[in-house]
């Protein structure tokens, strides 16, 4: 078998596992749709302030608070497909010995990160198409047509990260509760100090200053950087993508130094 | 594919006689507990050998080391002709692997799951005749987590085989199955005999062992206590058989001399005794049963069975608890 094959195999059955056990469809589409529409029709609302201009970084601001939870949604879909349901699932196959018996075969990790970056990758495809659909025919966010690239640089550039991060730190992780526990405590941890549920600015500066060189805050500054008022053509923030950058390396690190265990602990 | 054919042509062209599995002076611990202390065995191409012992004789961790899961401390291993500490993937293409215990993706259906396996494999066998060689045929569009406890095991045999291995290592593969189910295993297995596949079996079910393997190893507390042909192992271990007979009511058998007579006789008339020799001792209780004018009926000779060889030979090396493993 060609190592394509294998992608198209791995990715096919995976994915089929993976719709069918609903998990990351309810972790990684619907939860990030509903928090946006929640806090879009709430806080986003004019009766309550929403229509307030919001400071991006490096960019400008974003006409209301309505558009700059888009970008913040978005990446908050980002973590959550890529890092927060997917540290679990592969801890659990390593764990339940799945990944022991993938290794008895040809099978070798690249093929087998591969076919998990392509289905959480379209998972997240479908999640930022939707919240983009939702906030045009729900609350007037407009997107622009140029911005759709940066749009899908950010998509991909984030879930590639976010990706290495997660198995990237698979080594550090003892069992299922352990993965569970850590992916939550990073996502909520990540998501409150990222421009996700509010805006930056009202954090502590000390936070704000740690907060843009954490995983999470330039992909959701990226994305909002995007729907500034007077954003035209690509406006891609190249620190923004150094940072989402050195954290996949750190992933990719991770692996190269500490290995991948594909068998779960010894009980002897 | 007129390459990948060139490579497996050239493959089955490596000498036969090299053996399939060469392990010499192996050695491994967990912690302070030595669990394989200094095994040397050799698995011929194309035969089923038997590795057996109870629970934590050391079975398993020989098997995960020449499966290339587990690194030895000591000693050489090569499964076919490489080295399983660094495994490459066409050599991982070459075996399959059943273990004890296995997961599987629980959505996934029977024949996904199949065919999730088959796209690994360069020269894979087909799905379906998988499935029905392993009795599944009817079970492909089941959900894995709906199977029973023995179509588990059937589904583990068939990931097992879908690559259409060289070498296949069955960890206990008939645990949990019922005794038809079992039987269709058995016969599977000879059916890859026939192909040529090389298998290592480990059971605990000693007429599995019996019947399947040509040769055998016993391990004890992580050292191999015996070896060789189930008949070698008769040989070597002084095997005892039971002649037992009928005699007319009211025979005297004062002058008859036999070894001493097993104390379990059902009836005054029915009788039993142990023989290391059964040549002499049935032609000296026929040459008394002439001259004295005795009619003998019923005349039976029965071996030992590799479960009560099995037995000796964990009580010989002084493992008392060796019936827990025939269990």
């Amino acid at each position: 078998m060609s190592t394509m094959t294998m992608v198209t195999s791995q990715t096919r059955y995976n994915l089929i596992a993976s719709l069918r056990s609903g998990t990351s469809i309810a972790v990684g589409i619907v939860m990030p749709i509903v928090f946006f529409v929640g806090a879009a029709a709430l806080f986003g609302s004019a009766a309550l302030g929403g229509d307030i201009p919001v400071e991006v970084r490096g960019a400008g601001e974003t006409p209301d608070l309505r558009t700059f939870y888009l970008g913040g949604f978005m990446a908050y879909a980002i973590i959550y497909t890529a890092f927060v349901t997917l540290l679990p699932e592969i801890i659990e196959a390593r764990e339940s010995g799945f990944l022991k018996r993938l290794h008895g075969t040809p099978l070798r990790l690249a093929t087998y990160v591969a076919a998990k970056t392509l289905i959480v990758l379209a998972m997240c495809v479908i999640s930022v198409v939707l919240l983009t659909l939702i906030a045009r025919f729900a609350f007037g966010v407009e997107t622009r047509v140029a911005a759709i690239g940066g749009i899908a640089i950010y998509v991909a550039l984030g879930t590639a990260m976010f990706v290495c991060l997660a198995f990237g730190v698979t080594s550090f992780v003892r069992n299922q509760s352990g993965a569970q526990g850590l992916s939550n405590a990073l996502g909520i941890g990540l998501a409150l100090v990222s421009g996700v549920f509010f805006a930056p600015s009202l954090l502590p500066e000390a936070v704000q200053d740690v907060a843009q060189w954490l995983p999470l805050q330039p992909l959701a500054n990226g994305f909002q950087s995007l729907y500034v008022v007077g954003a035209s053509g690509l406006s891609i923030d190249l620190r923004d993508v150094g940072v989402l950058v050195a954290w996949a390396l750190v992933g990719v690190l991770a692996v190269a130094i500490r290995g991948f265990r594909w068998q779960p602990k010894q009980h002897r | 594919m007129t390459h990948a054919g060139g490579i497996e042509a050239a493959g089955e062209g490596v000498d036969q006689g090299t053996p399939a599995v060469q392990v010499s002076g192996l050695r491994k611990s967990y912690g302070e507990r030595e669990v394989v202390r200094g095994v040397d065995f050799e698995v011929h191409k194309g035969e089923c050998f038997g590795l057996l012992g109870r629970n934590g004789a050391g079975k398993t961790t020989i098997i995960e080391i020449c499966e290339g899961y587990v690194k030895l401390d000591d000693g050489s291993v090569l499964v076919l002709g490489e080295d399983p500490a660094s495994p490459s993937s066409t050599w991982r293409a070459r075996l399959g692997i059943v273990p004890q215990e296995m997961e599987l993706l629980p959505t996934l259906t029977v024949s996904e799951t199949i065919a999730m396996f088959r796209d690994l494999y360069p020269r894979p066998r087909d799905v379906l005749d998988v499935l029905q060689l392993v009795g599944l045929g009817e079970r492909g569009g089941s959900r894995v987590r709906g199977l029973s406890g023995g179509e588990k095991r059937r589904l583990d045999v068939a990931v097992g085989l879908i690559g259409n291995p060289e070498v296949l290592f069955l960890d206990e593969p008939t645990t949990g199955l019922d005794p038809e189910a079992r039987r269709s295993t058995w016969s599977m297995i000879e059916g890859l005999k026939d192909h040529g596949v090389t298998i290592i079996l480990t059971t605990h079910y000693m007429e599995e062992a019996q019947l399947l393997a040509d040769r055998l190893l016993i391990l004890t507390e992580g050292q191999v206590a015996a070896s060789g042909t189930f008949g070698e192992l008769q040989h070597q271990h002084g095997s005892v058989s039971t002649i037992s007979f009928r005699l007319p009511a009211g025979t005297e058998t004062s002058g008859l001399a036999l070894p001493a007579l097993k104390a379990n006789v059902t009836d005054a008339n029915a009788l039993e005794f142990e023989s290391t020799d059964v040549q002499s001792d049935l032609s000296s209780l026929l040459d008394w049963a002439r001259t004295n004018s005795v009619e003998v009926s019923g005349l039976q000779v029965a071996r030992d069975s590799l479960e009560d060889l099995f037995l000796s030979i964990g009580q010989a090396t002084g493992s008392g608890e060796l019936q827990e493993a025939t269990r």
